[in-house]
């Protein structure tokens, strides 16, 4: 099994990241609870310094997935595999948090839970792309193939992720879903647990990222060693 | 406020379980005697 530079990138990243985000969460909060309530729609505004940050989190997520996938097309290193699967897996976690935490805020300020606008669709059809990547390797694991075609897949499916973040565009005005921010739009006292809330997502995915491809690395020495063992006992006695 | 409270909850609850679930996995890992601690 090789122990190539993403299994040892995550297990040195696991301890930085874990402090990191001890030391960002408790802060971040803290600005979230002392930022000014918005003057249109009121406490509910704030769902915005969660639900943003997990948007920027499932974007780096499946961008890791798609280049985890070409390394791996490129060098032919399960590590890259497993990097991608990983990011994949934590990336539907962020999406999925997306998916449950926009229609709370719209619930609050639309009187809906849910519209079929351009974003909330390219949204879900980016978490059910990469939910059946993860469904896909569920059913044919290990094999080369499966990881050849999990790689060309992920990088195929990372192209909805900008028409995803262009959509309020593309839709020309008829969008329910609030524009994407533009310099200035941010209130007084709202940039700051904005841009923490952001770089406090990037920081929980990278560490939930490190955690996850360390699990798999494990895993895979287990099963090799399982398998080293498991041939050796089932070698004829009296080849010893 | 409810709305508010639920989404964060929802948040920083199922990470914290994500990121909880994950330890236990590789703590189960770490003690199986076929895993190499070098």
């Amino acid at each position: 099994m090789s122990d190539g530079g993403p299994d040892r990138l995550a297990r040195r990243a696991v301890r930085p990241t874990g402090w990191a985000l001890a030391i960002l969460a408790p802060l971040w909060l803290f600005l979230v609870l002392s930022a000014p309530v918005d003057s249109v729609q009121g406490v509910v505004q704030k769902i915005l310094y969660v639900h943003v940050p997990c948007a920027f989190a499932t974007y780096a997520a499946f961008a890791c997935t798609a280049v985890g996938g070409a390394l791996y097309l490129w060098r032919r290193d399960e590590a890259w595999d497993r990097f991608a699967a990983s990011a994949a897996e934590v990336g539907v976690l962020f999406c999925l948090l997306v998916i449950a935490t926009g229609p709370i805020w719209a619930r609050a300020s639309w009187g809906r839970w849910w519209s079929w606008d351009l974003r909330l669709t390219l949204t879900l059809l980016l978490f059910l792309v990469y939910l059946s990547y993860l469904l896909l390797r569920s059913f044919t694991e290990g094999s080369e193939r499966t990881a050849r075609f999990a790689a060309v897949y992920g990088i195929a499916g990372l192209a909805i992720v900008p028409l995803n973040y262009l959509a309020i565009d593309l839709a020309g005005g008829r969008s329910i879903h609030p524009e994407n921010l533009q310099r200035g739009s941010l209130g007084a006292g709202m940039r700051a647990p904005f841009w923490l809330g952001v770089l406090t997502g990037l920081v929980a995915f990278a560490h939930l990222l490190a955690r996850r491809v360390e699990l798999a690395a494990l895993r895979e020495r287990a099963a090799a060693r399982d398998a080293a063992h498991g041939a050796r006992a089932g070698e004829a006695p009296w080849a010893t | 406020m409810g709305y508010v409270i639920a989404a964060y909850g929802l948040v920083l609850g199922v990470l914290a379980l994500y990121g909880i679930r994950l330890a236990g996995a590789r703590r189960e890992l770490r003690k199986s005697p076929s895993t190499d601690h070098s």
